[in-house]
């Protein structure tokens, strides 16, 4: 359905009681509570074998040979995979449309390229023996000279890590946004103009549930239960890479424990448990330990930037250019997009004449990147902001005023494409001073005392539809109601962890005018449920939820044309109520919507009525091939953070009194859902600032465990306020805009401008741990972690 | 990672587990709470062949004080009993503290304090308090008892003075006297679940407003956890006054040659041996 469609039947505001009220509880908190909840880990069969994956221990390497024959005789042990079985077979990669360019093999044929990649796989009767297969398995390999710095991956004679002499050395995707004015003669005119460079550090998602899948091999279908974020993408190269059709291929997503961009790539390991059920006949279950987790999944691309920015006499930012180089890893997969994000972020939350923006993805042999919670935007407002906290300090003007005079209106169209709908920014701004303090406080700051703000903005609802489809539309759903007025809703998005099912549930019920209980909602399975392209660039609530609108909106006209000739009405003067089908204009119409279900089916022969919605954003390839001048999103979400804290300067600890977070998501649908995201933003935000880095030394990761890799526990967090309730958006379901990933980027950059006020250090580089803030208080250099 | 094959023995007595560790010496390992067993063996740091459980055998799990002896604390008293016992909370806070910061509550449930000693990891955080206040190592051998000093409990990382056969069933820390103050401070970056990057525990006596004796014992900073004469000689037979105590902080941080590792630099543990030190004692001295 075309998005202007429905909009004679959307329910107006007065009427709206779910999300009104905002007091219902999500569709699986029993069931998650009481430890029912099906995940991936707690699915059985009665003849289940375990799989393990042979991994490599170093890389870079040729594999010179691969002797099964001893893990063979082991008893117990089933199949066992070795590169032959897939070879002939495709590459795994991300994007439909450069399905040509994958780049990762299911597993290594000759050359290994990180640490862990996947070279064979077991399946046994159980874990110690899948576990002493693949001990008994010899592997040998032959060494090959690696590189680990992008910058040194780019020059000529550096080792080729996944490149076949295309396009510049060892540079896998390049993106490069060029608009506006005549950028020389804006730098030319400026009145104050800045170079400055910054870097971030690499960080896991270190989701609760670890990566898993479950594969049964039967009637020439596969099944895979999947702890994934993209069903319908698994499937797509799936059957590519086992060489059938994608009605071969059913996966399934239960419930999944996190995911945070860490679970979009389409994984061997999962493929390896397909092929070996296909070959066993037996299911096959295979979950990845937590060192796998670290090392062979994905990780957040530490990225290099060199910023350029020219500032009017009045502090107002002219324009801008950047030079970012994103450490890829060998592999493209999931992280290839993160290029052009890094160019895209670069123009949020500001208004600019003029932006000439690079962004290279470099591969390299350290830990594949990948998508990450706000896909590159933590980095570049890490970078971006604190380039803009140092202009407002150089130029003396007030760092929250600094930031309104370029701040983003709604309206706004930005020279690159971009189309700014409602836009609250100035608000959060505002909020987020006023809360913290700032005013009171300013004057009187003590010695190592420090308030830092940071402005960002997001994407609601990325266009980019991952594979391709009719208007890059990426999110259908249908709705059926039985005679007693039940409705069952069929989604695609996918639910994992953030309570999305709860929400398509909800907006369903709202605009059917049911109880929650009254939706039964059926998701993410690529054989029983509409296509949907995952959970990734914060579209789900934006784009699945309208198309959720839309098809209960369209279950209501049909529903509405039946009943209203016989009240003699027009139908768009119906409304759905309570439970009931009401006339808007004349109270005595109304009619319980079970009694008008079973009208409806009596007048059409017996038919159940079924209602379809579905909801694309209009945009292009451009955005990751060639010219990169498109509207990226529908809308935009804007977000302020502001830290309040104090510096021990003996030891470099912080200790953050207060974290404001304003979050300009338009209408909170769910207001409990959206405060823990924004608080859960808070934990993730601090972890990336303070305490999360993976220390890698030639590709392999030296921290793969909690003990070592160090994210905040509850003790750690600070007290937390929210702020939400700004406008809503015109286009948004039920005005509503995205408020889980935007929202992880203003808390690393405002945390680091507190810390910079209290130190008197201008910071320029990730985590801002005890020991990093010490040594920088000391004038020392910080070269622990240096390659 | 899966758990290697082992055979597990649970002993019914001091003597049968003695017993069965110098018949399988070299091959076996005793298990209390586990919690610095498994894990390692799971991740193959180590193996055992034989895992000798000692939590069947009665009365390791005492936990009493006498006015003369001090505190004793058993084999199987475990880290979460010690940090809310209000006898230890009242007779050694040090102790019951350092009891507090050790890894997470479910941990702490299972684990105990003298397990955590005979792990022997120069990072653990009940060796600085044993050592600060020169508490006494019990310990069961095949042929009688003996006491071992903690000061020569130590030898390397994971290596203790335990012959084979050897068992410890309790650590006694001496009372501290009216006028004897100790205290703790672990540095972590995390507030909980996490490794000491230093810690360090400081012993007092006061007379006079003169400080009459002092100890001074630094953890994670070498090999072993180690005494730090040169700080504690600073103290003594001085006021404590801020110069004293930055000159004894001072010796503390240049008694000590930590490593680098991917938790801290060698540079900034000496620098936090020093700035604990001096918290330390002055923790010691806010307490009178």
């Amino acid at each position: 359905m075309h998005k202007d469609c429905a909009k004679t039947y959307f329910k107006k505001p007065e009427f709206y009681r779910l999300t009104g009220e905002n007091n219902y509880v999500r569709i699986d908190a029993e069931d998650k509570v009481t430890g029912h909840g099906q995940y991936v880990g707690d699915i059985m069969f009665p003849d289940m074998l375990t799989g393990r994956m042979v991994r490599a221990p170093f890389a870079p390497a040729r594999i010179l040979s691969i002797d099964t024959s001893e893990a063979e005789k082991l008893p117990g042990v089933k199949c066992i995979l070795t590169p032959k079985d897939f070879e002939w077979k495709h590459k795994v990669g991300n994007g439909e449309f450069a399905a040509e360019f994958a780049d990762k093999e299911v597993l290594c044929t000759e050359i290994v390229r990180q640490v862990g990649d996947d070279i064979c796989a077991v399946a046994a009767i159980d874990e110690e023996t899948a576990q002493r297969a693949v001990d008994l398995i010899k592997v040998e390999y032959e060494k090959l000279p690696g590189v680990y710095d992008p910058f040194e991956a780019m020059e000529e004679g550096a080792p080729e890590v996944n490149w076949e002499g295309k396009g510049l050395h060892n540079i896998g995707m390049q993106s490069h946004m060029c608009a506006g004015t005549d950028i020389d003669e804006e730098f030319n005119n400026a009145s104050y103009i800045q170079h400055r460079d910054y870097s971030t550090h690499r960080m896991v998602h270190a989701a609760m549930e670890p990566h898993g899948a479950v594969a049964t091999y039967r009637n020439g279908t596969y099944n895979i239960w999947m702890s994934t974020q993209m069903a319908y993408v698994d499937q797509f190269w799936y059957a590519k890479c086992l060489g059938v059709p994608e009605n071969h291929v059913r996966v399934i997503k239960p419930l999944v424990g996190g995911g945070f961009g860490g679970k979009l790539d389409s994984y061997s390991f999962g493929l390896c448990a397909a092929k070996m059920a296909e070959l066993t006949q037996r299911p096959v279950r295979m979950i990845l330990t937590r060192e796998e987790v670290f090392q062979t999944t994905r990780n957040r691309h530490p990225i290099y930037m060199h910023i350029d920015t020219a500032f009017a006499e009045n502090g107002k930012m002219l324009a801008k250019k950047c030079y970012h180089v994103l450490d890829g890893g060998p592999y493209g997969g999931s992280g290839v997009a993160a290029c052009a994000q890094a160019t895209l972020w670069a123009n949020f939350p500001y208004k600019l004449n003029s932006v000439d923006f690079l962004a290279r993805r470099v591969y390299t042999n350290n830990p594949a990147a990948g998508a990450m919670r706000g896909y590159t935007a933590c980095q570049v407002h890490f970078a971006h902001d604190l380039n803009m906290q140092y202009a407002a300090d150089q130029m003396g003007i007030d760092p929250v005023e600094f930031r309104k005079i370029s701040a983003a209106d709604p309206g706004y169209v930005a020279p690159a494409g971009l189309h700014i709908t409602s836009c609250a920014y100035k608000e959060t701004l505002d909020t987020a001073a006023k809360e913290i303090g700032w005013y009171e406080r300013k004057d009187k700051m003590k010695d190592g005392e420090g308030i830092g703000f940071a402005g960002t903005g997001f994407v609601s609802g990325t266009g980019f539809a991952v594979l391709e489809a009719p208007n890059q539309s990426s999110a259908c759903v249908q709705v059926r109601l039985n005679k007693r007025g039940m409705c069952t809703l069929y989604i695609g998005s996918h639910d994992i962890g953030q309570g999305s099912d709860t929400v398509m549930t909800a907006i369903v019920a709202e605009e059917l005018g049911l109880p929650m209980d009254m939706v039964k909602t059926f998701m993410s399975d690529t054989f029983l449920t509409p296509w949907d392209s995952g959970s990734y660039g914060s579209r789900v609530t934006f784009l699945a939820g309208n198309a959720a609108r839309r098809a209960a909106v369209d279950a209501k006209r049909q529903l509405f044309e039946t009943i209203a000739p016989i009240w003699g009405v027009m139908p768009e003067t119906l409304e759905c109520l309570e439970g009931k089908v009401i006339s808007k204009e004349k109270a005595e119409l109304q009619m319980p919507i079970g009694d008008a279900m079973f009208k409806y089916m009596t007048i059409h022969g017996g038919d159940e009525l079924v209602g379809v919605g579905s909801y694309y954003h209009r945009t292009d390839n451009s955005q990751y091939n060639g010219e990169n001048t498109t509207n990226y999103a529908p809308a935009y979400s804007f977000s302020t953070g502001a830290a309040h804290l104090t510096v021990d300067k003996e030891t470099g600890v912080l200790d953050i009194d207060e974290f404001v977070f304003a979050h300009d998501c338009g209408r909170a649908l769910n207001r409990r859902a959206v405060e823990g995201q924004l608080e859960g933003s808070i934990g993730m935000g601090l972890g990336y600032a303070v305490y999360e880095h993976n220390i890698t030394k030639e590709g392999k990761i030296l921290n793969p465990n909690f003990r070592d890799y160090r994210f905040p526990t509850a003790l750690d967090m600070p007290k937390m306020r929210t702020f939400y309730d700004f406008t809503p958006d015109e286009e948004g379901p039920l005005g509503a805009k995205e408020a889980g990933e935007g929202s992880a980027a203003p808390v690393a950059p405002a945390i680091a401008n507190a810390v910079n006020m209290a130190t008197g250090v201008y910071f320029t580089s990730l985590p801002l741990d005890p020991e990093h803030i010490w040594r920088a208080m000391n004038g020392m250099e910080d070269d622990r972690h240096s390659k | 990672m899966v758990l290697p094959q082992f055979e597990y023995i649970a002993a019914s007595s001091l003597e049968e587990a003695c017993k069965l560790l110098l018949e399988h010496d070299g091959k076996a390992k005793v298990m209390a709470g586990a919690t610095d067993l498994i894990p390692p063996m799971r991740d193959k740091v180590f193996t055992a062949e034989y895992v000798i459980d000692l939590k069947k055998i009665p009365g390791l799990d005492e936990l009493s004080y006498d006015e003369k002896e001090g505190l004793k604390i058993g084999a199987l008293t475990t880290l979460r009993t010690l940090e809310h016992s209000p006898l230890v909370k009242e007779k050694n806070p040090a102790v019951a503290y350092a009891a507090k910061v050790i890894a997470s509550t479910q941990i702490r449930a299972k684990g105990t304090l003298v397990g955590n000693i005979c792990n022997a990891s120069p990072s653990n955080d009940s060796a600085p308090n044993l050592l600060a206040q020169g508490a006494k190592v019990n310990v069961q051998g095949v042929d009688g008892t003996r006491v071992i000093p903690i000061e020569e409990f130590f030898l390397g990382v994971r290596r203790t003075a335990l012959k084979p056969g050897e068992i410890v069933t309790s650590v006694v820390i001496p009372p501290l006297a009216e006028d004897e103050k100790a205290a703790y401070m672990k540095f972590a970056v995390r507030k909980a679940m996490d490794l000491a990057i230093i810690g360090v525990a400081a012993k007092i006596k006061m007379k006079d407003g003169v400080c009459t004796d002092a100890r001074v014992a630094l953890g994670a900073v070498a090999v072993t956890p180690i005494l730090a004469p040169a700080a504690a000689a600073e103290l003594i037979g001085k006021k404590l006054t801020d110069e004293v105590i930055d000159k004894a902080a001072e010796a503390a941080m240049n008694s000590c040659s930590p490593i680098s590792d991917i938790r801290a630099s060698k540079e900034y543990r000496k620098e936090m041996v020093r700035v604990f030190t001096k918290r330390a004692v002055k923790q010691c001295l806010e307490q009178y």
